[in-house]
């Protein structure tokens, strides 16, 4: 059975991005989105740790017998984040900072075992991968317009650089939190409604010039 | 003979059978691997000074050792200073490093590592306190970073007020009686954080050690 | 497209001559005697505040129910004046330092967020000004300070409180500062610091005392919530029946509990569920004024204003003709 990479990256980032579409992994969303620059870390470790979970359970998938997935996949997840843990007070200590409570609060991030249970367990090595890849890249991406929104709005900088001394304090409290997500969650499904809507209308004008033509 | 083989592998083919053993061996496998690469990224305790004099001055300066309780050199006094600043039973605080940056017969800075206990839970907070000693005999805190906390869950509440309003002349406050306290109300010494009135005991108690220290109790 | 000549509706069938729009305008007038007395104590900026937040509701809504495709002049023939007393309200509860773009945000987040949205008149969850009265605190109090003492000094010699509030020094713990005005200076609004609209409270009750004549609010239940905010607040206090008039006249009890607390969408169908609510508003307002020592009408209205539906679930009104049977005396 032949992959389709294009599938796997479109679903990753626009059709079923984990954020804005599926709703998943609210929790470091809602929390990390004050600062533009907290969403690429939140990213990067979301990256990393699906990417790997998602290679490894690809791995095993005949190995680890049905009744035991779930244990054995939080075990698998639980490794790879430990490792971010490490690597990041390492590396990139800003980061590790930054980040604070909510980097052992990935092990439980429902996207990581959404993919591990829906995907990954079924797929070949190098589809998961791809597949982790771009879920990682969609979840990065809706966090950085929701912090970029939330910094410009809320603390008047974006990625740290100071734009103006105008400040509006609902969008940096928690309360501006729940609204920005909502609000990027109707004007994600209003674009995308739009699109099908008017690739639907070009597929039945399509088909309707067909007919008339063969007429 | 075949029966008895039978039996085996049916014994090993047995859900519950490969269920625990896919568990214990991911456990052990995946626990080495931890281990390995924990000895391998391992921060240690100097490299979190140079990280927090990085942040502090910019570059790592020259600097002498007073007091390091990490320090595997010998020749380094290693012993904690503790502090009772209240006459009751527990101690409130410790200095666990003090570092001189510059001469220190004229103006110079020390920084000191402090931690402050009576946290939330019984936790405690560690803090880098920079005093910087000016020429006229003046000595004012100029710098208070965190360090890092033990079982304190409201962190966030201990704002830039919070941490900018230690940034006074400490010169007499202890002689004065003056400390840090979690009594609220107008002056550099009371408390602007609330909520969190726990943690911001303890970090209260770190920078006081560092005034007691400053004022002469060593 | 004209309007319909047969109109289809459901039973019952009760013809009344008061519309939306004629309340909405008696609250208006209600809300004059407080917009004057704002006005006279604070000065222009306060009138300007009050115009900005006015019209920035009215446009809004206009706005958003032309991005709805209808016709402006469908749109102004439909208009219910629900949307003024909305932006007067916003305004009236902001101090007269915050800057001038603040009553806008606040009347534009309160109309189209919390009402529009949702569905129009009388379908929002909560009351869409003290939502905006929320959103102006939460995102420009940082800028502001401290509370500006008005034009009018006090005119029974009492000292001029700046800075913290009246109610500030009530409920500090550590020393609680009886007012330094006297009770009818609270009553008047002279040399009080707070908000445009709350100060003189004289006017806010004659405005009450106005709908209730005219029966558009139930006197009874503003009544409740504050007699119930004094009452607690006395009562965590020790007994001492001094905290009973301040406690009542400062702050912004009086604009909450007449106006906000009383709109028609977002309050219980039935008497005992209002009672339950009022009640539940004055402990609710004491209770977090004592453990926060910060104005906390508006978050309480909106603490209970989410647990309307709740009540109304519980609390069933009593069908249409209905009546209790009573038992027999002696019944075996």
């Amino acid at each position: 059975m032949k992959t389709n990479f294009k599938k796997i990256a479109t679903d990753g980032v626009i059709t079923q991005n984990p954020t804005l579409k599926l709703v998943l992994g609210t929790c470091p969303t809602l929390a990390l989105t004050t600062m533009a620059m907290n969403g690429i870390y939140m990213g990067l470790a979301v990256t990393f740790v699906l990417i790997c979970s998602n290679v490894l359970i690809s791995l095993l998938r005949k190995l680890i017998p049905s009744q035991v997935r779930i244990p054995a996949f939080v075990l698998i997840i639980a490794t790879f984040v430990t490792l971010v843990r490490l690597l990041l007070d390492k590396l990139l200590p800003d980061a590790y900072e930054v980040l604070g409570l909510y980097l052992p609060l990935i092990v439980v991030n429902c996207i990581i075992l959404a993919r591990a249970e829906s995907f990954a367990s079924k797929n070949g090595v190098i589809a998961s991968a791809t597949d982790g890849l771009f879920m990682g890249i969609g979840f990065t991406l809706a966090l950085t317009l929701m912090g970029a929104f939330r910094e410009i709005l809320g603390a008047g900088a974006v990625f740290g650089i100071t734009l103006w001394n105008f400040q509006i304090g609902f969008f940096s409290s928690s309360a501006g939190s729940f609204f920005t997500y909502a609000l990027f969650i109707a004007i994600f499904s209003l674009v995308s409604s739009t699109i099908s809507k008017s690739k639907r209308k070009k597929l039945s004008r399509l088909n309707g010039e067909n007919l008339t033509a063969e007429v | 003979m075949k029966d008895q083989n039978n039996k085996l592998s049916s014994f090993f083919n047995s859900v519950w059978f490969r269920c625990i053993s896919v568990l214990l061996v991911l456990t052990v496998v995946l626990s080495s691997t931890l281990a390995i690469f924990n000895d391998v990224l391992y921060v240690s305790a100097s490299e979190r000074t140079d990280r927090a004099l990085k942040k502090i001055y910019g570059v790592i300066p020259n600097y002498t050792t007073l007091l390091d309780v990490d320090s595997l050199e010998d020749g380094i006094n290693k012993t904690v200073i503790n502090y009772n600043l209240d006459a009751d039973a527990d101690f409130e605080g410790a200095i666990n490093k003090i570092y001189v940056i510059g001469d220190q017969n004229g103006e110079h800075d020390e920084l000191f590592q402090s931690v402050g206990f009576e946290g939330y839970k019984g936790g405690s907070i560690t803090l880098w306190v920079r005093v910087k000693y000016l020429s006229n005999g003046n000595k004012k805190i100029e710098q208070v970073l965190l360090q890092e906390y033990d079982k304190q869950t409201l962190m966030s509440k201990l704002n830039s007020a919070f941490y900018n309003r230690f940034l006074v002349d400490v010169t007499n406050a202890y002689n004065d009686g003056n400390l840090f306290t979690t009594a609220s109300g107008k002056g550099q010494f009371s408390n602007p954080v609330s909520g969190a009135t726990y943690s911001a005991n303890a970090g209260n108690n770190a920078v006081n050690c560092v005034v007691a220290y400053v004022g002469g109790v060593q | 497209m004209a309007d319909r000549l047969l109109k289809f509706s459901s039973s019952p069938h009760v013809k009344s001559p008061k519309t939306t729009r004629q309340i909405m305008i008696h609250v208006c007038i209600a809300l004059m005697p407080a917009v004057i007395m704002g006005i006279v104590l604070f000065g222009g900026m306060a009138a300007l505040i009050l115009s900005l937040s006015l019209v920035s509701a009215v446009a809004s809504e206009f706005v958003y129910l032309l991005i709805c495709k209808k016709s402006f002049r469908q749109i102004a023939r439909e208009f219910d004046f629900t949307s003024c007393v909305t932006g007067l309200l916003v305004g009236m509860s902001i101090g007269v330092n915050y800057p001038w773009y603040a009553p806008i945000f606040g009347s534009v987040f309160a109309i189209i967020v919390v009402k529009m949205i949702f569905g129009g008149t009388g379908k929002n969850l909560v009351n869409p000004a003290v939502t905006g009265r929320i959103f102006i605190f939460m995102s420009f109090q940082a800028m502001v300070g401290a509370w500006v003492i008005p034009n009018i000094n006090s005119i029974t010699g009492g000292q001029i409180n700046s800075g913290a509030t009246i109610l500030g020094g009530l409920l500090d713990a550590k020393n609680p500062t009886f007012p330094t005005l006297s009770n009818w200076d609270l009553l008047l609004g002279t040399g009080l610091a707070g908000c445009i609209g709350e100060t003189c409270k004289l006017a806010l009750i004659l405005g009450g005392i106005y709908l209730a004549v005219l029966g558009i609010i139930n006197i009874g239940y503003p009544v409740i919530y504050v007699a119930v905010t004094g009452l607690f607040t006395v009562a965590l206090n020790g007994f001492n029946f001094g905290y009973f008039l301040p406690a009542i006249l400062s702050g912004g009890l009086m604009l909450g509990a007449i106006f906000m607390a009383t709109d028609y969408t977002t309050t219980p169908n039935t008497t005992l569920g209002n009672i339950i609510y009022f009640v539940m508003l004055g402990l609710i307002t004491a209770g977090l004024r004592q453990a926060t020592h910060m104005e906390v009408v508006s978050f309480a209205i909106l603490f209970m204003n989410l647990f309307v539906p709740l009540i109304d679930k519980f609390v069933l009104p009593n069908p249409f003709g209905y009546k209790k049977i009573k038992k027999a005396k002696g019944a075996k």
